[in-house]
């Protein structure tokens, strides 16, 4: 029935039946110390165009200590570009373009944990009259590390120099 | 807050007002004075009270007369109390409901649903614009999806209807009150901006039979190519009026989706972004006037809809987000003017006020930013507007923000139940060109646009605003501030600060002799966290839920 919009976002490939991962999401043994594997192969040609300079510095930032997709998110260098156009489609309302912040705090400039940042996607927040919904029915797993690389990534925006 | 400006001669309007003052308005309210028996009070929609008690004279010795608090303060409080006989219903975060004595602010009772826990995943999460009053009954849209009805008397449950599924219509929430018209109870769904059908559904008010569905997307074939029309939005997501006399419920309608990208649903897609005439007692479609064909800038049709009479014939006043106010003869649907509210447009170079024809369209595209003007949140966010029947004048909040868009086709399948379905690869609130976002409360004549008076506000006023026979004009803005205007002038007369800013619907009651001025308090919802990259003063603003309760002793 949902089928007649051209798919052309990167990583679209990966959609597996949203709620078949999630329920694999749970069965995953939780920080398991596993070697980085290898990036993901390149997203199609329709990615995004600018997405934040930091990318990079993101897949660099990728700590041990995380689930093996985790790590292989955070360790592949175009998982932050490729998550640009899910913040803007489903954070940027709340969060501000490039997470600059809406009610919430901004997401600019801070050295956030990339468990931390998948916790929150995943499970939501409630704060004061602040309400984030959580994410983990709405979003696959990959999704949810690759929206925790672009975040990472903009504490190296060129702003956060100044 | 800052000046006030004055658009005509007091000799001039002194006169005019004179006139008003004697002349009969159409159906002024409902039948009990003291009462606030309805979403708007009437089905007018004027959100006025006849009362005077309170006036120009001695509204600056109001004070506090009593508070009460819901507990939850999720999304803030974004109701508008319904006031009967002295008794306030209301409902705050999560679907928790009330009734309060008016007097004292006692709980009376209250009434708790255990909510299906899909709620939780939803985007439009725990908020509701309050209850509706008939019937013996105190009706609820849940955020489950239900219509629930409760004893006025006792807060007991009567009947409760599943009405959606949010498992498979993301987003079917009822965040506004079902409302009555006659025996029947209707109300849409939140839910335009999601890949859903949305629907108007009815059913028999005393006992939760279902009556009809109307569905406002029109399968006729020719609005909606191929199954585009499957997840083309739509919905109400606020309260109608009915008119008795007719037997016909007014409501308008949310917009399609995407939002932004629109090359899936080339057509008109009614009916999204119009006024529907329905026949109350069969679901009949009377009359449509859809005010933004094939919209393409979240530019629906969901706000207030008023019936003023001019000139001997009843005509609707409606403002839609893209910044212009639409008057239609009721009877027809037809348009009588159509006059621009927003200062800052630029998606469209006018519309002839006589055909509705939006001339030049301005259409986000693919790859391309381009700013737009009014942004998604529309000239004034969904709290209403107020009318006068003694000045005559319409009083507004607006706003004067833009937004800059990319539009981008979106895989349908990958939007989630919290997901929206905007069509986007760039969307920001941003300052109109060359200028500053700003924003003020008009007071405008409602059927040519002439601005009678005008006051700039720092921040948006996003609650609606309350105008009485006492010839006051009370609106709230996010900071907390309430404050009581000379509905003539725009003079200050009376202020007082909440400590959280205003989201919902000020009313006047009677209780026990005295009138009261009712304000439900406490900031929340979305919209602030959209508008603060162009009004960053907005960001950090305390949440909060109370409703407050002034009365002069």
């Amino acid at each position: 029935m949902r089928t007649y919009t051209p798919r052309t976002l990167a990583g679209a490939a990966i959609a597996f039946s949203l709620f078949v991962l999630t329920a694999t999401t749970l069965a995953l043994p939780g920080h398991a110390e596993v070697p980085a594997t290898p990036a993901a192969p390149a997203a199609d040609a329709a990615t995004p165009p600018a997405a934040p300079a930091a990318a990079p510095a993101a897949a660099a930032a990728a700590p041990s200590g995380l689930p093996p997709l985790g790590q292989e998110v955070l360790a592949a260098p175009d998982s932050a570009k490729i998550a640009e156009i899910t913040f803007v489609q489903n954070c940027a309302y709340c969060h501000g373009n490039q997470g600059s912040g809406g009610k919430a705090r901004s997401l600019q400039c801070r050295d956030m944990k990339p468990d931390y940042l998948f916790e929150t996607i995943s499970n939501g927040k409630k704060r004061g009259s602040l309400v984030m919904p959580p994410w983990k029915e709405s979003m696959d797993e990959r999704t949810r590390w690759q929206l925790a690389a672009y975040i990472m990534s903009l504490k190296n925006l060129p702003s956060c120099t100044k | 807050m800052g000046s006030v400006r004055n658009f005509a001669t007091r000799a001039v309007f002194g006169g005019v007002l004179a006139a008003f003052a004697v002349s009969a308005a159409p159906a002024i309210a409902e039948e009990n004075p003291n009462d606030w028996p309805k979403y708007y009070r009437d089905d007018n929609a004027w959100r006025y009270s006849p009362l005077e008690q309170i006036n120009k004279a001695n509204v600056g010795k109001l004070k506090v007369a009593w508070i009460h608090q819901p507990g939850d303060i999720q999304m803030g409080l974004q109701a508008t109390p319904i006031v009967v006989d002295g008794v306030a219903y209301y409902v705050g975060p999560n679907n928790n409901v009330f009734a309060v004595d008016g007097a004292t602010g006692k709980t009376i009772w209250k009434y708790k649903p255990e909510l299906d826990p899909i709620v939780e995943t939803v985007f439009y999460v725990a908020a509701s614009r309050g209850v509706t009053v008939g019937h013996g009954m105190v009706y609820l849209g849940s955020l489950d999806g239900r219509f629930i009805a409760l004893d006025q008397k006792t807060g007991a449950v009567k009947w409760e209807k599943q009405i959606t599924d949010l498992k498979s219509c993301y987003g079917c929430l009822f965040s506004s009150p079902p409302q009555l018209a006659g025996d029947i109870l209707y109300g849409g769904t939140t839910g335009g901006d999601q890949p859903i059908q949305g629907k108007i559904y009815a059913v028999n008010a005393k006992t939760g039979e279902p009556a009809w569905t109307f569905n406002t997307i029109n399968e006729d074939g020719k609005s909606w190519p191929g199954d585009s029309g499957k997840v083309g939005g739509g919905g109400a997501w606020l309260p109608g009026v009915y008119d008795k006399k007719t037997d016909s419920i007014l409501i308008g309608t949310s917009n399609a989706a995407p939002d932004f990208f629109p090359d899936g649903r080339k057509g008109d897609n009614l009916y999204t972004a119009t006024i529907l005439n329905i026949e109350a007692k069969t679901g009949k479609l009377k009359w449509h006037y859809q005010e933004v064909p094939h919209d393409t800038w979240d530019y629906d049709s969901p706000y207030e809809i008023m019936t003023i009479e001019h000139e001997g014939k009843e005509l609707l006043v409606h403002l839609n987000k893209g910044g212009f106010v639409f008057v239609l003869d009721k009877a027809t649907g037809k348009p009588v003017n159509i006059w621009q509210f927003a200062q800052n447009v630029n998606w469209t170079s006018g519309i002839d006020p006589k055909t509705g024809e939006i001339k030049d369209r301005n259409e986000p595209e693919v790859g391309k930013e381009k700013t737009l003007c009014p942004y998604l949140l529309g000239v004034r966010s969904w709290n209403a507007a107020a009318y006068n029947p003694k000045t005559k004048l319409w009083y507004s909040n607006a706003m004067e923000v833009c937004n800059t868009v990319v539009a981008a086709p979106q895989e349908v399948d990958k939007v989630g139940i919290a997901g929206l379905y905007l069509g986007v690869s760039k969307l920001e609130a941003v300052p109109p060109p060359g200028g500053k976002a700003s924003a003020r409360l008009d007071a405008r004549d409602p059927i040519t646009g002439k601005v009678k008076w005008s006051v700039d506000y720092e921040l948006p006023g996003l609650g609606s605003v309350l105008t009485t026979a006492g010839g006051l004009v009370f609106n709230g803005d996010v900071r907390g501030n309430i404050n009581a205007y000379d509905a003539d002038n725009g003079k200050v007369l009376w202020s007082f600060n909440a400590g959280s800013g205003i989201r919902s619907g000020p009313v006047s009651y009677s209780a026990g002799g005295k009138q009261y001025i009712l304000v439900p308090t406490g900031l929340g919802s979305h919209a602030p966290g959209f508008m603060a990259s162009a009004f960053p003063a907005i960001k950090g603003l305390p949440g909060g839920a109370a409703l407050v309760a002034f009365t002069i002793d």
